[in-house]
């Protein structure tokens, strides 16, 4: 407990180190123009929850990172897990799995801009980012199931299916788990990205954009802000749910 | 139908471990293969399991079996009684599976356990939910790859009974690997020694000795055990 209390106190003072550093910068600039201050930011920011362009800007977002996950999350399991269980299927994803994850973000923005509507730029986009990253953390769990397990689910002739409910995808979880952590911050990322390029009517990139359009620099921060704050609330709500499974012993 | 391994060829890369081997596994009684670690006991089991095949030869008459191996094995992200429920669940429906699961843990004496994640079990009661599921099985034949050697001996007499008492509730036939000759006279209704790479049965005894002859003090079995020791003993020179 006394543990926990403090390095909670070395975060605080970690935040308050990063907020004083801002802070400073800004003075030495002296342009609002060029570089807020925290306080001017957290101000705009309060009057942005009240604009009516915020909440379906926020939800619609939160949306596409929903959905661009639970597209990759199907395709991920039904490619993993054949790959995890299968070296040549390892081998015969590899290259197409290198030309995406090599390929640069913006270049996948701008094709879909070329295939799809605004809407759906920004989801396509986040599928294509951590599909593959999904996809590893399922082949790595497949690898990791302990091979006594699998002699044992044989020996008892387990159909494909418990094979599949009692003993891979429990011990894919962990890796599941971690791999939409780490896909979920990097989700973020990407849609907003896209969503700058593509200007959806409602999303957070669209607000960024046109504050900067404006040379509105509070606002593009408190736009940025909400992002931050967006996607540091889904991996904490993900890093509960990771540490409830873990005190409950039971990962499936 | 005998089970029936005919003229069986097995290698690991180089490693010959069965050539031209025959061997023939009656669906009654307790049936104890002994020999030297590394002459091939595990992987007689796995073929007859199915886990492995030949490369020559011919298993005749292979029924489905149950299993018990040197851990446990237990699923550690489900219940004693999901453990047991599993593997039956494919073959009776769900409150039948789950009838039969509580009844077998009854008879390992796991009541009160039912709802445990293995972690929160000692070794001893790990292994006694295995010999559940092994039991639980509808199988002909258990095969028993030494699933007692890393208990201390009051522990392991104990499983041992408890393995007894259970082929006696719900009788079947067993196939139990050891290298351990008091094991295989404590347990077996017949024993077959063999020597290493590749194997070859060097003695194949039935054992005739009362329940009281069997047991570890008494002289009766003192004496088997030096037979069966000096088959044993050039396989381990």
């Amino acid at each position: 407990m006394k543990g926990k209390t403090n390095s909670a106190v070395w975060t605080i003072l970690g935040i308050l180190a990063v907020a004083l550093g801002w802070e400073f910068a800004a003075r030495s600039l002296g342009s609002e123009l060029i570089l807020p201050g925290p306080l001017p930011v957290a101000r705009r920011f309060l009057t942005l929850l009240t604009d009516p362009r915020f909440p379906p800007a926020v939800g619609a977002s939160l949306l596409r990172v929903i959905y661009g996950f639970l597209l990759a999350l199907p395709a991920a399991l039904l490619i993993g897990v054949p790959a995890g269980l299968d070296a040549r299927a390892r081998a015969f994803i590899r290259p197409l799995f290198s030309v995406i994850s090599s390929t640069p973000v913006l270049s996948i923005i701008l094709i879909a801009l070329l295939w799809f509507g605004p809407d759906r730029v920004p989801v396509f986009t986040s599928f294509l980012m951590i599909f593959p990253v999904l996809t590893g953390n399922v082949m790595e769990g497949v690898r990791s199931t302990d091979p006594r397990l699998v002699e044992f689910a044989h020996a008892y002739r387990f159909s494909r299916k418990d094979l599949f409910a009692h003993l891979y995808l429990p011990s894919i979880m962990p890796y599941l788990l971690a791999g939409t952590r780490s896909s979920l911050a990097l989700s973020w990322k990407v849609v907003v990205a896209a969503e700058v390029l593509s200007q959806p009517a409602r999303a957070l990139g669209t607000g960024m954009q046109a504050a900067k359009a404006q040379l509105e620099t509070t606002e593009l921060f408190a736009w940025t802000a909400a992002a931050v704050i967006l996607a540091a609330t889904t991996d904490v709500i993900l890093s509960i749910i990771v540490k409830r499974r873990r005190a409950h012993g039971s990962l499936a | 139908m005998d089970l029936s391994l005919e003229n069986i060829d097995f290698s690991y890369g180089e490693e010959s471990l069965f050539s031209n081997f025959s061997f023939t596994v009656t669906l009654s009684g307790v049936h104890a293969v002994l020999g030297p670690s590394g002459c091939g006991k595990t992987t007689l089991l796995h073929l007859i399991a199915g886990l492995r095949q030949p490369s020559a030869g011919e298993i005749k008459n292979r029924p489905s079996v149950g299993y018990l191996f040197q851990e446990p094995r237990l699923l550690p992200w489900r219940t004693v009684t999901q453990n047991v429920e599993i593997p039956i669940s494919q073959v009776f429906g769900e409150n039948e599976a789950r009838k039969r699961a509580l009844r077998f843990l009854d008879l390992v004496g796991l009541s009160g356990k039912e709802n445990a994640y293995p972690e929160k079990l000692s070794g001893g009661q790990r292994q006694r939910a295995a010999m559940a599921r092994a039991f639980a099985y509808p199988a002909p034949l258990i095969l028993l790859d030494e699933p007692f050697q890393s208990l201390d001996l009051p522990l392991r007499l104990q499983l041992m009974d408890l393995f007894k008492k259970l082929l006696i509730v719900e009788p079947r036939a067993a196939v139990i690997v050891t290298h351990d000759p008091r094991e295989a006279i404590y347990l077996a209704d017949r024993v077959a020694v063999l020597s290493g790479k590749p194997a070859q049965v060097v003695l194949d005894e039935r054992i005739t000795l009362s329940l009281t002859e069997r047991a570890y003090s008494s002289s009766a079995a003192a004496e088997l055990e030096a037979t069966l020791f000096a088959a044993l003993t050039p396989a381990f020179l």
